[in-house]
């Protein structure tokens, strides 16, 4: 029996891999737990940086160390870094023991977004009177942050039942 | 005396480009001064090699990579004369993203706005400034970098765990191994850019160096540069001092500039400014400059800006077909810092293609004859080359698992 040529053979593994890569590519893929941590500590990090950088910003500025647009400009920056760290995290499919910290993940990252966006608004209307009390909420929200870092360093705690 | 003043002054002052800023901003950040002794040894590594290149320009008359192709056949010449364009063009991209970003943080307009103004700005220096007012004026003006020195002092660091810190090769608890060498390989491409070379040396050709100045280049590189890679330090001092304690990245040119704005209020900030912009533009006219001298020299055109633009149109036009591509790269929205990232670290890979020739050049008694090198410019030429070898080989596998540091 002939085997079959060679041009064939290329093409049928070349179809397998084509269908394999273009299943990989249409369903997002599940990561490990482990991996899925490093990811989303490393989203909460660049989320806390953007925070604590526009904290500092606002309290120069507070303390007339830095110019109007100088702080817009670093605020304008601050939400980009956090709005790339939530899509990243975002994106990510968690596995199933993770959902509950997905959850809070997304959730505090968003609202650190959020705080963000509202103090880049108040800078941009120059509501000075603002200034200190966004402040305040951002160096919450940063510490917050910190904190989810920190409990993010470990497995999720099995609850009974 | 005053030209050997003015000489060390812009090479202090051209040192820093946006590379040295984010890097050395970054690296601050994340590991304090612990790597603080790579960028020493990067800027012993750019003397060791400005030195030879300076001295081939002034001895032969010609710039290094002219003598390339002659000396190392037109293969060698070519792979060359492709990875160095390569990463000088990406370095040019970078400069210009840099010098927008700065003019961002003045004006608050966004930077693709500022991008097109920025390319024509460059072109126009490119094309009408005198080489030695383009190089006086925005080197004295990146003197204002010295900013960052003035905020590390005022933010009171205790200096002798700074140098403690420099001399111990360690890292911190939450870091890894691997992350730290992979900002090491960027510091160091970041310290010998090839475009630094490429242009020393083609500067040299256009300011028609001789053997008599000799001891000028020599003082322009021995104190010029070691005092700019001091800047580059302070840079990274104090961005240790200022976000070290908050545990927070460096990812933006606007935090490079906070430490500054925390140590020297509002006119340290706006001197510090002044120094990002003369920086980052003076280094994308070198870039500029560098690119059309590498193709103009190894393709024999008339080159550079001693002569009259219409005597040496193909250089002219290598200058403004770059300007234009690298502006429409930066219109596409991709990142400059993330360009500038890829920059350095790319300038690591390339480094063995640009240091080789100009080790071989320079070790040729035919062009240099008692100029050629010595024991001690051999032995320090051979011993870098391995090193800038293994950093070239370690360069992107490092990117790959560190996720570019992240």
């Amino acid at each position: 029996m002939k085997n079959p040529p060679r041009w064939r053979r290329a093409g049928v593994v070349t179809a397998v891999v084509l269908t394999l890569l273009t299943a990989v590519g249409c369903a997002p893929g599940t990561p490990d737990g482990d991996s899925w941590r490093i990811d989303a500590q490393r989203a909460v990090a660049d989320a806390s940086t953007a925070v604590q950088t526009a904290e500092l910003a606002l309290r120069l500025h507070g303390h007339d160390r830095i110019f109007d647009r100088y702080l817009q400009t670093v605020l304008v920056e601050a939400e980009k870094g956090i709005g790339t760290a939530s899509t990243a995290i975002g994106s990510k499919q968690p596995p199933r023991a993770e959902r509950e910290r997905y959850d809070t993940v997304t959730g505090q990252i968003g609202e650190a977004a959020s705080l963000i966006s509202t103090t880049r608004i108040a800078v941009v209307d120059r509501e000075t009177s603002r200034y200190d009390a966004l402040a305040d909420r951002l160096a919450d929200a940063a510490a917050a942050l910190s904190r989810l870092e920190d409990d993010l360093q470990h497995p999720p705690v099995r609850t009974a039942g | 005396m005053f030209q050997v003043a003015l000489g060390i002054l812009t090479a202090i002052g051209g040192f820093v480009d946006i590379g040295d800023l984010v890097t050395n901003a970054q690296v601050g950040a994340r590991f304090g001064l612990s790597l603080g002794w790579i960028v020493v040894f990067g800027v012993i590594g750019i003397c060791v090699f400005a030195e030879m290149s300076g001295r081939v320009a002034a001895v032969s008359g010609r710039a290094t990579f002219d003598l390339v192709r002659e000396r190392l056949g037109p293969r060698v010449g070519l792979v060359n004369l492709v990875a160095s364009m390569a990463v000088t063009m990406l370095t040019f991209v970078a400069e210009i993203g840099g010098v927008a970003l700065a003019l961002q943080l003045v004006s608050s307009v966004n930077y693709l706005l500022i991008v097109p103004f920025v390319g024509f700005v460059v072109w126009l220096i490119l094309w009408r400034a005198k080489f030695s007012v383009m190089e006086n004026v925005l080197g004295l003006f990146g003197l204002a970098l010295i900013a960052f020195a003035v905020a590390l002092w005022q933010l009171g660091p205790d200096w002798g765990d700074l140098l403690h810190r420099m001399a111990v090769v360690d890292k911190p608890g939450d870091e890894q191994w691997r992350t730290l060498a992979y900002y090491g390989v960027a510091l160091f491409g970041a310290a010998m850019t090839p475009y630094e070379v490429f242009f020393f040396s083609s500067g040299g050709v256009e300011e028609r160096w001789t053997a008599k100045d000799l001891r000028v280049m020599r003082a322009n590189v021995f104190i010029g540069f070691p005092l700019g890679g001091m800047l580059s330090l302070a840079i990274a001092g104090s961005a240790a001092m200022v976000f070290g304690p908050l545990d927070a990245s460096v990812d933006t040119l606007g935090q490079v500039g906070l430490p500054v704005a925390v140590a020297l209020g509002k006119i340290g900030l706006a001197v510090a400014l002044v120094g990002f912009v003369a920086a980052t533009l003076g280094a994308a006219c070198e870039c500029g400059l560098s690119v059309g001298y590498s193709l103009s020299q190894f393709y024999g055109w008339q080159w550079g800006k001693y002569v009259k633009p219409a005597v040496a149109a193909r250089f002219h036009l290598v200058l403004a077909l770059t300007t234009i591509l690298a502006t429409g790269v930066l219109l596409t929205k991709v990142d400059p810092i993330l360009v500038t990232e890829f920059s350095v670290v790319f300038s690591a890979v390339a480094l063995p293609l640009t240091y080789f020739p100009i080790l071989v050049v320079a070790n040729d008694p035919d062009y240099m004859g008692e100029h050629a090198n010595g024991r001690l410019a051999n032995g320090l030429g051979s011993f870098y080359l391995v090193v800038i070898g293994v950093a070239a080989l370690a360069a992107i596998p490092l990117m790959i698992v560190t996720r570019m540091g992240a």
